[in-house]
């Protein structure tokens, strides 16, 4: 151990020469030979292959922020909708200020399907429906509402409709189905978010 | 000649190393900013997330008549919700609690009725890159965190104003 050591301060006041030869070994400091053609062309491409793998950590990391992003903006789409059918008086209110605010609407029966189209940060375009989509679309709102029946028999205080008969409700029950799609290159949908509920509207006065 | 083909390889050599090098540079200099980059996104969007969704239980639990109002704030002028807390038994007492953002953060503080809030005195919600609400036709609308940069913003529609309205 000491005489490690004092070969160490021997070295550290010796010349630089001598400082290294205290570090490195006889055998490595003697060979002059440098590093081959190969040796590099091999190690470029061992770096090229690890970076290779690197950067697509950092894809797929920057995907995942762009979906997370996508998903927040679709949740809040979806529960818009739904939020403003339950602030509505009537689901003839509801379609007229869907209409009213740019979406497109379809009638089927006891159901109405209401489109809305928006680009990929989310500005609304023209709206279309699932077979028509607009120029540029990256996202379909489709909100499903559907008459689910009369419900004469349910109180106000009881929106479910299945509690004990009190006469004279006369109001509609309806289910509402709000949901985002993803647009894929081909026109292709994907389904991100989707938000169910049912909403009922007592009939209004003069209206049985 | 001969001399002259002795020196291409570690020409050669020492050119690749460069590039070897300034690779390497490029490769972990550029790495380090892209992760800043994606976790500045990640935390701005976890602090928005959790600022709306408070926003939204807040608002929430005092859907009442005359409650919930949207107010500029005395201390920078942004938008403010102010939930209006009084006691049924006594409505003088009670408290105003402002919801507001200043200073890369959502905060919120409580005042005495009708009084304006010492605003040193707020808590913090969480760290957002801006605020902005509006009330229209009985719903607030807000953005917490991304000020209307990407999508639309959060629409809470108060049960209370439905029912004033009739419905």
């Amino acid at each position: 151990m000491t005489r490690l050591r004092k070969a160490f301060s021997k070295a550290a006041a010796g010349r630089p020469e001598n400082r290294a030869a205290a570090f490195w070994p006889r055998a490595v400091l003697k060979n002059e030979s440098g590093f081959s053609l190969l040796e590099i062309v091999l190690s470029i491409a061992i770096v090229a292959l690890v970076s290779g793998f690197v950067l697509e950590m950092f894809a797929v990391s920057a995907g995942e922020n762009r979906l997370a992003k996508n998903t927040d903006a679709a949740a809040a789409v979806a529960g818009n909708a739904v939020e403003a059918l339950k602030a509505q008086s009537s689901a003839a209110g509801f379609i007229s200020a869907q209409l009213a605010s740019g979406g497109l609407a379809w009638e089927n029966g006891g159901e109405t399907a209401i489109y809305r189209c928006y680009d990929k940060n989310w500005a609304e375009l023209p709206a279309g429906g699932k077979d028509a989509l607009p120029e540029g679309a990256a996202f379909l709102h489709e909100i499903i509402l559907r008459d689910a029946g009369s419900r004469g028999a349910a109180s106000r205080t009881d929106p479910a409709g299945d509690g004990p008969a009190k006469p004279g409700g006369g109001g509609r029950m309806y289910e509402i189905r709000s949901t985002v799609y993803k647009v894929g290159e081909r026109g292709n949908l994907a389904e991100m978010v989707g938000f169910e509920t049912k909403k009922y509207f007592p009939a209004a006065r003069g209206e049985f | 000649m001969r001399g002259r083909n002795a020196l291409t390889e570690p020409v050669t050599v020492l050119v690749l190393m460069l590039m070897f090098g300034f690779a390497v540079y490029s490769l972990v200099y550029e790495g380090g900013e892209a992760e800043k980059r994606l976790s500045a996104e990640k935390s701005a969007r976890m602090g928005a997330r959790v600022a709306g969704s408070y926003v939204k239980v807040r608002l929430r639990q005092n859907d009442a008549a005359d409650r919930i109002s949207v107010e500029p704030n005395g201390l920078n002028g942004g938008d403010s919700i102010v939930i209006r807390n009084r006691f049924p038994e006594d409505p003088e007492s009670g408290y105003d609690a402002w919801i507001y953002w200043a200073d890369g953060e959502l905060r919120e503080v409580l005042a005495a009725p009708g009084e304006t809030p010492a605003w040193e005195g707020a808590n913090v919600i969480a760290k957002t890159g801006g605020f902005s609400a509006v009330m229209k036709d009985g719903a607030v609308s807000y953005d917490a965190g991304n000020a209307g940069v990407v999508g639309p913003p959060d629409t809470v529609s108060l049960r209370s104003a439905a029912e004033a309205g009739g419905r």
